[in-house]
């Protein structure tokens, strides 16, 4: 027997209440788990990003169009080495629940202005030719089996055509991987043209213009000297690094980052006030035992690594439960197409363990202290 | 015989509240090595607080504590812990075993605190329970065993250390006559055969007949001392 038998011996004894306090942290555990993943994933994203990427928005609102004559104004500015515009489409498959992130591009420029698009020659090609052609991610192309050079009608929930409806038909012309660690691989990208041609309002309008400048530093050049061309002008624009327009394009759901804090927060919280009333109850009802061990002669080390050991081997445990449960459905969500860039980071790991570790000091505190102070008589109702 | 503890002008007080209660007062006893000494008297008179003063696990409030000519009132608490580890074996009324540890890991639990590895822990407890009878219960829980065979695992506990002296607080007043007696029976083995020091309080005159001696306390005074060996 050691002083780990003690502990896990002491631990184990009312299997009930050690089975709830266990539930209790693992499911604690398993949120942060999850929502830290989410939130990495964001982050981690945006981070991938190029620093010398610009992003052209409207000045009022990103949702908010500009002309299309933008465009070759931003590519004859100085700095500028690639310009492509993009507009956003609102697309789904069949049913809004099958919603696409998708965009109406000029194809060429826009697969310069992001060489992590990888597609094949003959595949690129097709997809520059074809004036309905699509170019799928990877991701998307799996999730609803389509093949290449199959016709699919993809609906807005925005524009509305000519022929009175909100369906445009397309052809799988590419299907492409992204280069950079989860780089998106979700995406759908058509012919601009294709767009203002049939639809019925919003002609001659783009949503943003991308802009690859040589390097960050001249990325802000560049940046600064867009939005002077533009200013005092009907669509005066705003023109953000790649990394922050990501960021902005978050905010709008909300501060991801905020939310994960105040929800991990709460459960953190919650779970010390349980898991440390009960380990105060625990250590009040072995009061006696306290005062046998210190009679046996246990210095108050023993007496310390047994009350701390106890909620540092449940709060460890546990912790470690709802994190490798977290794991497994990070895991068995990545099946899916919608959540294949999802992933647990090491750092989620760590940071689950150094708050399960603190959670174990916690909860300790209280009866650490009651249990060093005890004194024997007193304990074992000799008095 | 020398003298294990002498005991000079003991006082003892607790504070109730604001007030100051005397438990002893110029208290004075020697308790030569082997001896099995009995303490009996009424609730109240001071039993338990002198077997928690022998023990180290409560101080004098005045007065001299030797053991073996050295000065226990004067140990820091954890040189008093270590001491109490070394030299002391404690037998209680209500047993006061670990309910979730085994017969043999309750009786192991003095032996953490030795430099003993764990086979020679497992012979140490093998021999601890053979000498209490015990041995085939090595396996079973406390909630598993009669009141008579958890004092024995008591005892083999107190007395796995090999320390000098066992104090035993009331050591049958859980039992029926029958336990009793045996429990008082190795005990007699242990002060005869293997030369521990006993000190027992004990309300019950039969498991005093079993001590050397016993010694009558009443309101903080030995009121009659008899050597009245069995």
């Amino acid at each position: 027997m050691s002083e780990f038998t003690l502990i896990r011996k002491n631990l184990l004894r009312k299997p009930l209440r050690f089975l709830l306090m266990y539930v209790v942290i693992a499911v604690a555990f398993l949120l942060f788990g999850l929502l830290q993943s989410v939130q990495s994933v964001m982050a981690g994203g945006s981070e991938a990003n190029q620093g010398n990427r610009l992003i052209v928005s409207n000045r009022i609102n990103f949702t908010q169009p500009l002309p299309y004559a933008y465009a070759a104004r931003v590519a004859a500015l100085p700095g500028a080495q690639a310009v492509a515009h993009a507009t956003w489409f609102g697309g789904y498959y069949q049913e809004p629940r099958n919603f696409l992130v998708s965009y109406a591009v000029d194809p060429l420029a826009y697969l310069k202005v992001y060489p992590e698009l990888r597609l094949g020659a003959a595949q690129r090609d097709a997809f520059l030719h074809a004036r309905n052609g699509l170019m799928v991610g990877r991701a998307t192309a799996e999730r609803f089996h389509w093949q290449l050079g199959q016709h699919v009608s993809l609906a807005s929930s925005i524009f509305s055509n000519r022929q009175g409806g909100h369906a445009w038909d397309f052809v799988v012309s590419a299907i492409y991987t992204n280069d950079k660690a989860n780089g998106d691989e979700q995406a759908v990208y058509f012919h601009y043209d294709y767009l203002n041609t049939s639809r019925t309002f919003g002609v001659d309008k783009i949503g943003s213009i991308v802009v690859a400048a040589r390097d960050a530093a001249a990325g802000e050049r560049v940046a600064h000297a867009i939005d002077q061309a533009f200013a005092n002008t009907p669509d005066e624009t705003s023109t953000v690094n790649e990394q922050q327009f990501a960021q902005a394009f978050l905010a709008q759901f909300g501060n991801i980052g905020a939310i994960v804090r105040i929800v991990v927060g709460a459960a953190f919280v919650t779970m010390l006030l349980v898991v440390g009333n009960t380990m105060m109850m625990n250590s009040r009802a072995r009061t006696r035992e306290i005062g046998i061990f210190k009679s046996l002669g246990f210095p108050r080390a023993s007496v310390a690594r047994m009350v701390v050991g106890e909620s540092l081997l449940l709060a460890v445990s546990a912790a470690l439960g709802g994190l490798v449960l977290a794991g497994g459905v990070v895991a068995l969500l990545r099946t899916s197409p919608n959540f294949a860039g999802l992933a647990m980071p090491p750092a989620v790991w760590l940071g689950g363990l150094g708050a399960a570790f603190l959670l174990g000091l916690l909860t300790a505190a209280v009866p650490l202290r009651t249990a060093l102070n005890l004194d024997v008589a007193t304990a074992l109702g000799r008095v | 015989m020398s003298a294990l503890f002498q005991l000079q002008q003991v006082s003892k007080t607790y504070s109730r509240g604001k007030q100051a209660v005397s438990i002893f007062d110029n208290l004075e006893l020697a308790i030569p090595e082997g001896d099995f000494v009995a303490i009996m008297g009424p609730s109240g008179s001071g039993k338990s607080t002198l077997l928690n003063l022998l023990g180290g696990i409560d101080r004098i409030s005045a007065g001299s504590l030797r053991f073996r000519g050295e000065q226990l009132d004067a140990y820091s608490e954890s040189r008093m812990t270590q001491w109490r580890a070394r030299h002391v074996g404690f037998i209680f009324q209500s047993y006061n075993l670990m309910p979730m540890l085994r017969a043999a890991q309750n009786v192991e639990l003095p032996l953490l605190l030795t430099k003993l590895n764990r086979r020679q822990r497992a012979q140490n407890v093998q021999i601890a329970l053979d000498v209490v009878g015990l041995s085939e219960r090595a396996r079973h829980y406390p909630r598993e065993m009669s009141g008579g065979q958890q004092q024995r695992v008591a005892i083999a506990r107190a007395l796995v250390a090999d320390p000098d002296l066992l104090l035993c607080d009331e050591p049958t007043g859980d039992l029926d006559r029958e336990s009793a007696d045996a429990i008082l029976d190795v005990l007699r083995l242990l002060n005869r055969e293997h030369g521990k020091t006993i000190v027992m309080v004990t309300h019950d005159p039969a498991a005093a007949a079993y001590a050397k001696r016993t010694l009558h306390l009443d309101k903080g005074v030995f009121v009659q001392k008899e050597a009245a060996y069995v």
